[in-house]
């Protein structure tokens, strides 16, 4: 075996709150696709940010062609050869192909005492770069703006191959392709390889790594799980190393009597996110949602709240189609929506915890037709700090000013206040502290269990959507795939349907 | 999280643990000041002694000696005060370091002056603020974005009454700066403090209060305006021609009030509904409504109004209406703000719109509804600029909606949106142009206010972005 152009080991990472990486350790030999593999927050986005150096890492060694290295920041990793293409692209619309690549380093050509930029010699170094990639069919004067995403990221690949990458990363490169953009990027990868570049390839689909890679490490929880070579394993096989993990302080679920059906969504599609969905929940039930991000989980919540437009399909409230064309319709029928994004969606972050809480139902603390009455908005932020144990000096504290799990807290204050009948939790915990965790879990129990609301809870997490729910739905391509009853279901058979061809193991 | 201090704040966030009481603060450098103020230029210029301290000549002159000792005394002073704050201000934690050392720099440089603008004085060549220049500018500024900084409460949550608390209110460092500059300007020429003067400047300001409480609910939302100017220009014009031309005087002083709600309502359609930025739409409007008004006025005055007419010269309780109209507009758009229903979604709009819709609240709705009111405010602005003289000009005062804009963001009114107050803005009003009055009364062009204001609103927005980062990397 060649000796490895990256490695690294016993890497450790520590963020407020949270210990993403334990010890890792992952190397990368030349011309070779590694896959890295590991549901949400195992810790993969962390250790590419370590290699690209955009995160230091707390302890550990990386090596360079077995020199010892460490990069300050995303510049030096570059230097180094070594460049991330992102998901969310980083190239400017508004500049052509061949700029794009350029960007930072365009050929320049003196003028006298000017340098200038040589236009002609950097078009031509760009076609010869993109023909280099077998891309025979791009404008490099066209706008990128005016590109679709398969050829944005051809130029982002063809950037990278500017900068002569040795190692270069894809985050979940296909996650926003078609098929046969999808079948090019293969290719491309391919030719990178016979090239002698590297290649470190994050994807939730486990038949790309298999197509693709040579060998695929699996995180788990922030911990090395394992290195195999893609040809010595089977899908099973790294399911059962990605899965597995599990939480702490996890509240244990109440038992709760289950009703009559209080939301009914049927055949509701709102292309591309939004697949003909059907589905019911019922008063004191739990139902976890599971998926991959991006499989369309919250995009159809948003649309059941009418954030987002149905294009066709009913929702159906208490047995009776609703008509929801506006968030205000939705509340107005009892239906509430914690949002994935407490920072952009949830909170007003300049208002205290009263304002907060009274958002979503200023009708009920409104007076004399018009006027806001301080006196009951503060017992409903009373109300919401008591019952989930948000810690605040007072109501009249800003929100901006409190952790991010006590923000949580107050978001969801916000929405039991407009005492729903329904309310659709997205990813409820996400990035909160183990203990306002357990609170948040413990309120949701109690929610469904004594006050019999119907909760549908969106999350990434499978020990929480195990721990939490009487039955579990899982979404894959904007289409609920798989359904399990809480006691059918097991963390191997969840991760396979989020992630592969549908496996008939539909139950319940 | 608390963020991990950095190796640059090390040694302040020691200093912090033992925290100064501020209270001592303005207490030492009042005495510094006095010893300044009083013995200093007697040591320096004892022929000049007896008009230097005014507290002991109760009938002085005018004269251009005293107004340059004055103007140096000035100097002096806060040269003095502005170099100690930046000295202590190095070991306060709460301030940035860059503005420790600019604000010495400020006082350093006005000192400076202040010992060349003596021996200048020998050659009887002297004028105070023609070079003093920038110097003076930099260290007002930084004085400013300093005690904004050590005002805005960090840290422990500081409780109502608290000193912190207090200061972190902007309605209060405003009526600091207000006393500040009473007292200030006072002490260099008492006729400033009279009675008559005061109310000149709150009669002559009130419009422009009126029309910056509009402006701050449009800004809350985190729109912009920029058209107010023009359209108080010509709201002035259609309410003068109306009576003019023998419409009744009640007509004259409503029809520019609905008019002006129209135009709220016409901005407001083309930002909330097409999206356009307000800040396009305003500058075409501004463009509009002026040629408008100059086509249609030909450039001439409005005269000949009958003496029913003059609203603004009205009196009752010998306190007179744009006053009046003042204060109890103040008060409800206050009480308004703070306590309606869309009032409160003015503030969730511009603090985070998406977070507002999804709380069933309909921005586009509020965002019209804040044209419209800025309309109606901008109306009454222009009925009380119509009544307050004989004339009524063919072209607003320049720069109006600058100067209205300039008191809703020194008000408090965050340009980013989501923070700001009426009272805020009326105060600043007020500041602004006692400030223009004020450079009349030590003898210095009121084409300064222009500096000032310049001054103020960088120094107000800038304080407001640092405040929000710090609030950014605590949260």
């Amino acid at each position: 075996m060649a000796d490895p152009i990256l490695q690294l080991q016993d890497v450790h990472k520590r963020f407020p709150g949270v210990h993403a990486l334990k010890g890792v350790q992952f190397d990368v030999l030349p011309s070779e696709v590694h896959a890295l593999l590991g549901e949400n927050g195992a810790g993969k986005s962390t250790l590419i940010k370590i290699i690209s150096g955009v995160h230091r890492p707390d302890s550990g060694e990386m090596y360079l062609e077995g020199q010892q290295t460490h990069f300050n920041n995303p510049r030096e990793a570059q230097q180094s050869g070594i460049t991330t293409i992102y998901q969310e692209l980083g190239l400017y619309p508004e500049l052509t192909v061949a700029e794009n690549i350029f960007m930072g380093h365009a050929p320049k050509r003196r003028i006298g005492p000017f340098e200038m930029v040589n236009w002609r010699h950097m078009e031509d170094r760009a076609l010869e770069l993109l023909a280099e990639l077998n891309i025979h069919d791009l404008d490099v004067r066209r706008k990128v703006g005016t590109l679709n995403v398969g050829n944005r990221q051809r130029v982002e690949i063809a950037k990278a191959l500017s900068l002569d990458a040795r190692i270069l990363i894809m985050d979940e490169p296909t996650a926003a392709l078609t098929e046969a953009d999808v079948e090019r990027l293969f290719n491309i990868v391919r030719l990178l390889r016979e090239r002698g570049v590297s290649i470190i390839y994050i994807s939730h689909r486990l038949q790309e790594v298999f197509e693709l890679a040579d060998r695929v490490t699996v995180l788990r929880d922030g911990e090395y799980v394992g290195t195999r070579p893609v040809a010595d394993t089977t899908e099973d096989q790294l399911i059962s190393m990605m899965v597995g993990r599990t939480i702490e302080n996890l509240f244990p679920k109440m038992d709760s009597e289950i009703g009559d059906v209080v939301l009914e969504v049927q055949n509701l599609v709102n292309e591309p996110t939004t697949r003909d969905v059907s589905f019911t929940l019922r008063a004191g039930e739990i139902v976890g949602m599971a998926g991959l991000v991006g499989s369309g989980r919250s995009e159809t919540a948003q649309v059941i709240f009418g954030m987002l437009p149905a294009q066709s399909g009913t929702v159906l409230v208490n047995g009776q189609p609703v008509k929801i064309n506006h968030p205000s319709d939705a509340i107005r029928h009892g239906i509430a929506y914690v949002p994935e994004d407490r920072s952009t969606q949830g909170l007003i972050r300049e208002m205290n915890i009263r304002e907060n809480t009274s958002m979503a139902v200023m009708d009920l603390v409104t007076a004399l037709g018009a006027f806001i009455n301080p006196g009951r908005e503060r017992a409903l932020a009373a109300d919401a700090i008591d019952q989930l144990g948000i810690r605040a000096y007072s109501t009249e504290q800003t929100a901006n000013k409190l952790s991010g799990g006590n923000q949580q807290k107050v978001v969801i204050g916000k929405w039991l206040s407009s005492n729903p009948r329904v309310i659709i939790m997205d990813e409820p915990t996400r990035g909160i502290d183990v203990g306002a965790k357990s609170e948040i879990h413990r309120r949701m129990s109690q929610l469904a269990a004594e006050q019999h609301l119907a909760i549908l809870m969106i999350s990434s997490e499978l020990p929480e959507v195990m721990g939490m729910s009487d039955r579990i739905l899982v979404m894959r391509e904007g289409r609920i795939v798989a359904e399990y009853s809480r006691e059918a279901a097991t963390q191997e058979d969840i991760a396979a349907a989020m992630m592969s061809e549908p496996t008939p193991q539909e139950a319940s | 999280m608390t963020a991990v201090a950095t190796s640059k704040d090390g040694s302040k966030a020691e200093a912090a643990s033992s925290r100064t009481p501020i209270v001592f603060i303005p207490f030492v450098l009042g005495v510094v000041m006095l010893i300044g103020y009083f013995v200093l230029p007697f040591i320096n210029q004892p022929e000049l002694g007896a008009t230097t301290i005014p507290l002991l000549t109760a009938n002085r002159d005018n004269n251009e000696l005293d107004v340059i000792t004055n103007g140096l005394r000035l100097l002096w002073l806060s040269g003095v005060v502005v170099t100690a704050l930046g000295v202590w201000s190095i070991y306060e934690p709460r301030v940035d370091r860059t503005v420790s050392v600019l604000t010495v720099i400020g006082g350093i440089v006005a000192l400076t002056y202040y010992v060349i603008f003596y021996m200048d004085y020998r050659a009887e060549e002297a004028t105070f603020f023609s070079s003093i220049g920038i110097g003076f500018w930099v260290m007002i500024a930084a004085a400013v974005l300093m005690i904004v900084q050590v005002a805005v409460p960090r840290g422990q949550p500081a409780k109502h009454f608290e000193v912190q608390y207090m200061l972190g209110n902007q309605e209060t460092v405003l009526i600091l700066g207000i006393v500040a500059l009473l007292v200030i300007v006072g002490i260099t020429n008492p006729r400033f403090l009279a009675e008559r003067n005061l109310l000149d400047v709150l009669q002559g300001n009130a419009y422009i209060a009126v029309a910056a409480i509009g402006m701050s609910v449009v800004i809350v939302t985190g729109n912009i305006d920029i058209s107010v100017g023009s359209l108080i220009g010509l709201l002035a014009v259609i309410s003068g021609r109306l009576v003019v031309n023998g419409a009744p005087v009640i007509i004259a002083w409503t029809l520019p009030i609905l008019i002006g709600i129209g135009v709220g309502a016409f901005i407001g359609a083309l930002v909330a509904y097409l999206r356009v930025p307000s800040i396009v739409v305003t500058l075409g409007m501004l463009s509009i409504l002026k040629g408008i008004l100059i086509i249609w006025t030909n450039g001439e005055r409005v005269t000949g109004m009958p003496e029913a007419f003059f609203l603004a010269q009205q009196r009752y309780l010998g306190v007179s209406v744009p006053i009046w109209t003042m204060i109890i507009l103040t008060i409800l758009a206050a009480i308004w703000m703070r306590y309606s229903q869309l009032g409160r979604s003015l503030y969730a709009v511009g603090g985070n719109a998406e977070a507002a819709r999804l709380s069933g609240i309909s921005p586009r709705t509020v965002v019209l509804q804040a044209f419209m009111i800025n309309g109606l405010f901008t109306g009454v602005a222009a009925v009380l600029y119509a009544t307050q003289f004989q004339v009524i000009q063919a072209t607003p005062p320049p720069s109006l909606e600058l100067f209205i804009i300039t008191a809703a963001v020194v008000g408090g009114v965050s340009i980013l949106g989501g923070v700001g107050t009426a009272i805020g803005a009326t105060l600043a009003a007020i500041l602004l142009n006692m400030i223009r009055s004020a450079l009349v009364f030590i003898n210095v062009s009121p084409f300064w206010i222009q500096a000032v204001q310049g001054t103020l609103i960088l120094v107000t927005v800038l304080a407001d972005l640092l405040r929000r980062r710090r609030q950014r990397q605590r949260g």
